[in-house]
Order: C-alpha cells, then structure tokens, then sequence
C-alpha cells in the first residue's frame, strides 16, 4: 500500500491541464486545460451558463469520472493510476457528490433508505443503528417529517436535501455540489447558504469540510464562499470579484440562440 | 439491381453476426465480474444484501408460486391425458411415471420455470435496472463508493438462481402428483405405488444434480443477461423497451442453448 501524503497543506484535490468530456462522448470536450487548486477548509464556488461545463468538470474532479486529458490527483495519489481496490475505495469515501435536479435519489427507497444505503453497505450496520444514525442527520436538515415517504415522491427542494443528507452520511471530507440551486425556490435558497457555511466551517461539532458548488450565478455564494471561479467557453478562469462577473444579459441570449442553433 | 441484393443480405447477416460477438464478449466480461465479486465480496455489506437476496428469493420466487403451481396441475393433466391414450393402445400404460420423469423432471419442468420467471421477474429486472442506468443512479453508487454490480447484480443473479431450483421443484411435484391423478381419473389400472415406484426406479442420482445444476444456471443466465441489458451500458429512457426486448430474446436463445447441452449430458450419462 502507497504511503499517504503526510503534508497537510497539500492540496485534497488537483487537477492539472484537464480536459473533460460527457461520459460516452471522449470527443467532445466541454471543459479544457483545467488546472485547480483545491486546499482543506476551502470553499469554492464556480459558476458558468448552463451547459458551461461544470456537471461535466465537478464529477471529473470528484474522481467519478475520467479525464479525456491531464491529470487528477486524489488527497495526493493520481486518481487514474492502478491502486488497489481498497485503497481507491478510501479515497472515493472522502469525497461526498451531490448531483442537480433533485439528487438521483433511489426510486425504490424512503428518504430514510436513502440515507442509511451507504451507512449500511461501508459500515455494514444493522437497519436499527444506520436508521438511528440517518434520523439524526435528518433532524440537522430538517427532513425528518419526510423520512419514511418515498423519495422521489418528495418536492425537488427536498430530495436535493435527502441527496445532501445521504452524500454526508459517511462524512466527507471534500464535498462537491453540482447546481444545487437548480431545483431550488427561493425561500430554501437561505438554508442551503446557511447550511453550506456552517458545514465548511465546522457543523455541530464536526470537522469542516471542503465545498465546492456548482451554479449559474456566482453571487448568492459572495459572504459564503471563499474561492470563485468560472467557466467560460470551457475556458477554467479563476475570479476575484464574484459580483463584476454576472452574465450580461446579452452573453446568455447569444449563449442560448447558439446552442439552439 | 439483383446483383445488389445478396450483398445487401450478406451484409446484414455480417453485422448481425458481429454484433453477437460482440455482446458475447461483452457478456462474458460482465458475468466473470459478476462471478468475481461474489467471492471476493462475500459477507461484505451483509446486513444490506441479505435482505435484498430475499426479496429477490420473494420476487422471483414465492410471488410465482401460485402460478407454477396452476402450471404443474396443467402440465401432469396434459402429459399423462396424452401419453396414457398412447401407451394405453400399445399396452405400455404402465410406463406414465417413466415418461414424467424424462419429460417433466428432465425437460420440461427447469425450461418452464426458466421461462415463467424470465417473463415475470426477468424483463421486469431489465426495466428496474435500465430505468436506474438512465437516470444516473448508477453514477450515484459509484460516487457513494458502492460497487454496482455486487448491489444490483449478485442478489439478482443468487435469487433467481434459487428461485428457479426452488420453483421446478415445486413444478415437478405438483405435476407428478396431478399425472397420478389424472391416470386414476381415467382409470389406468395403476396403484399409487406402482405409479411412485416407476418415478423411483426410472430417477437416477444425476437427475438431482444435474436437476440443481440446470435450473442454477438457467437462473443465473436470465439475471445476468437482463442486468447486463439494464446496466452495462449507457442508456436513455426510451431505450429501456429495446433493452427488455433484446435481454428476453437473448435469454431465450441461451437457455435453449443451456438446455441442449444438458441435454447431450443426459444422453452420455
């Protein structure tokens, strides 16, 4: 077994140069030459115009999918070398992934399954101690008047909360959130933002973890995050000012019209 | 004009021919995944998979019990109406256990089965896991750190294994005893015992295990190649209709296939 990197300003996650494509499609790339920097404690929040790249960028970096080109490397190992089946599980286990629209809940299961399917499979927990683990996370993000319906015949607004609950049940370290605002009115918009600051910032006692979200806009994220970046023609550009970047009315219609046409 | 024409059909049968191989290699690759991962997984995620290998086990199983009970009935009244006219003409009606053993416990009773649970529980597998594919559950799993094929797959493939042994047992029984009394309803001179003691001396200790074997591998093909339709490849909604059809032919086709070589065992034994 690889030795782990000891450095603790080491970055958890790199990506040099690379270069993403949709899964089954290798030659059509929507983002190139990436090179990002993700330290512990980090907040990020990239931002683009729908189909921009980052729903492509944010599983590449989160080691689900491969780069077309460059390289990704994991709490320091490169994420496509040949490592044991262990050791990849480790790290995949550090990082949580909440995908948009609602979170691709389990159609076959309860909120509450949702949530204790991956306390069951890593831990191996009886269905009384991952239940009794799910409710208590449940009761952090208020889903608990929903725990025993079926998910996906919850509002979006709540299965993208049951799809937060689930990718923090085994507490990851690094958590990559892709649009979560999608599927979002405006009133949970508040609680994601205050939700998402306390998590990286330590929630209830527990270790902060890193985020990285996802979205059209970068400024509902200004006072929370504390990196920002955007995707611009698949182009990765680092921002300093999230406020000066909003897209000009006139970049989307010509963004739509285009990709219409 | 007709010059074309055979070309054209050379052609088609040239890509056909391909495209079988080519889903047998990919088959083959996701069964020795399958098959690796029962081993090596073995008692991992317990309190998760036991639970759903029994639902499977209920699934495909106990939920079509009724129906291969009603088959059973059908198939010993249909056997032995047929085969006691015909033996009866040549003097040969004592023989009606010997012909249930190599028709029903041989024959028919694993392929009946096979197929019952193939149109229940099978092409449903292929919607449930096709429908999982296309919405990126699957992604879900692998970003969660669990492994498809061993979550989705193997209590699949376990399940519908035992639930077809367990359902041609109950196939076989159910025929037998419904020939026996189908013959005493048509008056064939033949005592309960005469008629047990044909089905005794005409089974051997082979029809057991390769009764077991048969209907284990009948399960197994139809779990993987409805889960291999579903899964192994990346599909939209309305692809999910095509997939079920292609897993339910396939699955056809190699449980024919299955059965002819059992078949060849049975005639070298």
């Amino acid at each position: 077994m690889s030795e782990a990197p000891s450095n603790s300003a080491a970055p958890l996650v790199e990506l040099d140069g690379v270069t993403a494509a949709p899964p089954g499609v290798p030659d059509a790339p929507e983002v190139q030459g990436v090179n990002w920097s993700i330290g512990a404690g980090q907040f990020w929040a990239v931002g683009g115009l729908p189909t921009a790249g980052e729903s492509c960028l944010l599983p590449t970096a989160a080691g689900l999918t491969r780069p077309t080109m460059g390289m990704v490397r994991l709490f320091g190992r490169d994420a496509a070398a040949d490592v044991d089946e262990t050791e990849l599980l480790e790290t995949r286990l550090r990082i949580g992934l909440v995908f948009s629209h609602g979170g691709r809940l389990f159609r076959d299961q309860s909120v509450l399954g949702n949530i204790t399917v991956p306390l069951r499979y890593h831990l191996d927990l009886s269905i009384d101690e991952a239940e009794a683990r799910a409710e208590a996370l449940a009761e952090l993000l208020g889903l608990k008047p929903w725990l025993h319906r079926s998910a996906i015949s919850l509002p979006l607004v709540w299965q993208q909360r049951t799809a937060l609950a689930r990718s923090l049940a085994l507490q990851p370290e690094v958590l990559f959130l892709d649009r979560p605002f999608s599927a979002l009115d405006f009133s949970h918009r508040g609680w994601w933002l205050e939700f998402l600051g306390e998590l990286a910032a330590g929630l209830d006692g527990r270790p902060p973890v890193t985020v990285v979200v996802g979205g059209d806009s970068l400024k509902p994220w200004q006072g929370v995050a504390s990196q920002f970046a955007r995707l611009n023609e698949g182009r990765w550009e680092t921002v300093a000012d999230p406020a000066a970047t909003d897209h000009d009315v006139r970049d989307v219609t010509r963004h739509f019209t285009r990709t219409k046409s | 004009m007709f010059g074309r024409l055979p070309r054209a059909l050379l052609n088609r049968a040239g890509r056909t021919v391909i495209r079988w191989r080519e889903t047998i290699r990919d088959l083959g690759a996701f069964a020795l995944i399958t098959f690796g991962a029962i081993p090596t997984k073995f008692g991992h995620a317990r309190s998760l998979t036991r639970p759903m290998i029994r639902h499977e086990i209920h699934r495909c199983g106990i939920s079509l019990l009724p129906m291969i009970c009603f088959i059973g009935l059908a198939l010993g009244l249909v056997i032995i109406g047929q085969t006691v006219s015909l033996l009866t003409k040549v003097g040969a009606q004592n023989y009606g256990g010997m012909v249930m053993v190599s028709v029903v416990v041989r024959e028919l009773g694993p392929l009946i089965a096979a197929l019952l649970v193939l149109a229940r529980a099978g092409a449903a597998n292929v919607v449930e896991l096709g429908t999982a594919r296309a919405l990126g559950e699957v992604e879900v799993l692998e970003s969660l750190g669990i492994d498809p094929v061993h979550y989705l797959v193997v209590p699949r493939v376990i399940g519908m294994a035992v639930s077809i042994f367990g359902l041609t047992v109950y196939l076989i029984v159910v025929a037998i005893m419904s020939g026996w009394l189908f013959a005493f309803i048509q008056d064939v001179p033949m005592s309960p015992g005469d008629y047990f003691g044909q089905l005794a001396g005409a089974l051997l200790w082979q029809d057991f295990v390769l009764l077991a074997l048969k209907t284990l591998s009948f399960g197994a093909v139809i779990a993987l190649i409805t889960s291999f339709q579903g899964l192994a490849r990346p599909l939209k909604l309305e692809d999910v209709p095509a997939a079920t059809a292609r897993a339910v032919g396939e699955s056809v086709v190699v449980c024919g296939v299955l059965d002819a070589v059992f078949l060849i065992v049975y005639l070298l034994i």
